[in-house]
């Protein structure tokens, strides 16, 4: 009897763990542990602060970065978590601690041969061919932004025949590699972000030039799924949270490219201005 | 010209500033720190937007992405808290489901 008494005890003692650990802890998370975020200057660097202790990267170091808009948006990402941190929706703050750490090790030539690699299997390159609606509602969205991105890159790019990639001119990958070079290494790891979530190198070019805000990029991305959604049905916990998910993503790299690439040479005006 | 005024750019702000209010903990806007930068960087490209070399609807279009950012992964938390899965049922659970009971019921 002892024993049955000890084993039921030990079992409802794991049970009340397990339903605790499936239904408050599906991935680690912590307790919010602040009131209040800020940030502070810290010659030409910016800090977060999370009430006067400084944010930092899972590698110890300090958590800075080079402007100030970046800096505001990370601690708005830390203030907006209500009771426990999920830092798996943190994607500011996780680029900025993969810019900081470089946890792969890589160099910023590393991730231009990946990215022009990535660009022969672009999603833009490969039209349907079996379906009829699917390819004029292809050629409808997609072929637009070919168009602005060979006119914007003076480049010229083939379409794909069935599932082989298209061939890729030399000087295409020249013009893209010195385009992709010429931004840092913060701004590259958040491209890299972006085309991964997007699966398309010209759609990410297209919303960093501008052409297209991430939204919509997302669902131009997504143009196949959106159509098959339309004859079987939107089902939300699938296609809904994987279209803010993707949302999410490529407006945080694409945020961070931005205010990378920021240059503060701004002169303000007069005081007449600001009366 | 993205002006200040012009239609659109009040648009975005005005959802900016639900989305700050909807995460934000902090009851007052006016209190918000981000709420006063953007407030600040909107007024400082009111009237010399000309004069900056920025391509013209540059802070619009951030304005855009970031309430993008700021819609988008409260859409995503809210999916994920309606529709997470539970976890594994209980012993107890699946054996009242197939309408067994346990052989040893604890008696309340």
């Amino acid at each position: 009897m002892r024993i049955f008494t000890l084993a039921s005890g030990i079992s409802t003692l794991l049970k009340t763990r397990c339903t605790l650990c499936s239904i408050y802890r599906p991935y680690a998370t912590r307790k919010r542990f602040y009131k209040g975020t800020a940030v502070i200057q810290n010659d030409n660097k910016w800090e977060v602060t999370l009430d006067h202790r400084r944010l930092k990267t899972p590698n110890g170091n300090v958590l800075t970065v080079g402007n100030e808009p970046l800096a505001r948006v990370v601690a708005v990402e830390w203030d907006s978590q209500n009771e426990t941190i999920s830092q798996a929706t943190m994607h500011l703050t996780a680029l900025c601690n993969t810019a900081l750490d470089n946890p792969g090790k890589l160099t910023s030539h590393d991730i231009v041969n990946y990215l022009l690699e990535h660009y022969p299997t672009d999603t833009l390159l490969f039209y349907s061919e079996d379906e009829e609606e699917l390819r004029d509602l292809q050629e409808r969205k997609w072929t637009p932004i070919l168009d602005w991105f060979q006119k914007t890159f003076n480049v010229k790019q083939e379409l794909a025949n069935s599932i082989q990639p298209p061939p890729v001119f030399t000087e295409t990958r020249a013009v893209l590699a010195r385009h992709f070079l010429s931004y840092d290494f913060a701004a590259l790891t958040a491209i890299n972000f972006g085309v991964e979530a997007l699966k398309s190198p010209i759609l990410m070019l297209a919303c960093m030039e501008r052409r297209v805000v991430p939204e919509e990029a997302v669902l131009l991305a997504r143009l196949e799924e959106e159509y098959q959604l339309e004859r079987w049905g939107r089902v939300p916990w699938a296609h809904g949270l994987s279209q803010a998910d993707l949302t999410a993503r490529v407006s945080a790299a694409l945020l961070l490219v931005h205010c990378a690439t920021e240059k503060h040479a701004i002169k303000t005006k007069s005081a007449q201005d600001s009366q | 010209m993205a002006s200040i005024t012009s239609k659109p750019v009040l648009v975005t702000l005005r959802q900016l500033l639900s989305e700050l209010r909807r995460q934000s903990p902090t009851k007052k806007l006016a209190e918000n720190q981000m709420v006063r930068y953007i407030f600040d960087q909107y007024r400082k490209y009111q009237t010399t937007d000309q004069q900056l070399c920025k391509a013209i609807d540059e802070m619009h279009f951030r304005a855009r992405t970031y309430h993008n950012y700021l819609h988008h992964s409260r859409k995503y938390k809210e999916l994920n808290t309606e529709f997470k899965g539970k976890g594994e049922r209980s012993i107890e659970e699946t054996a009242n489901m197939v309408g067994f009971k346990l052989p040893h019921d604890p008696k309340p």
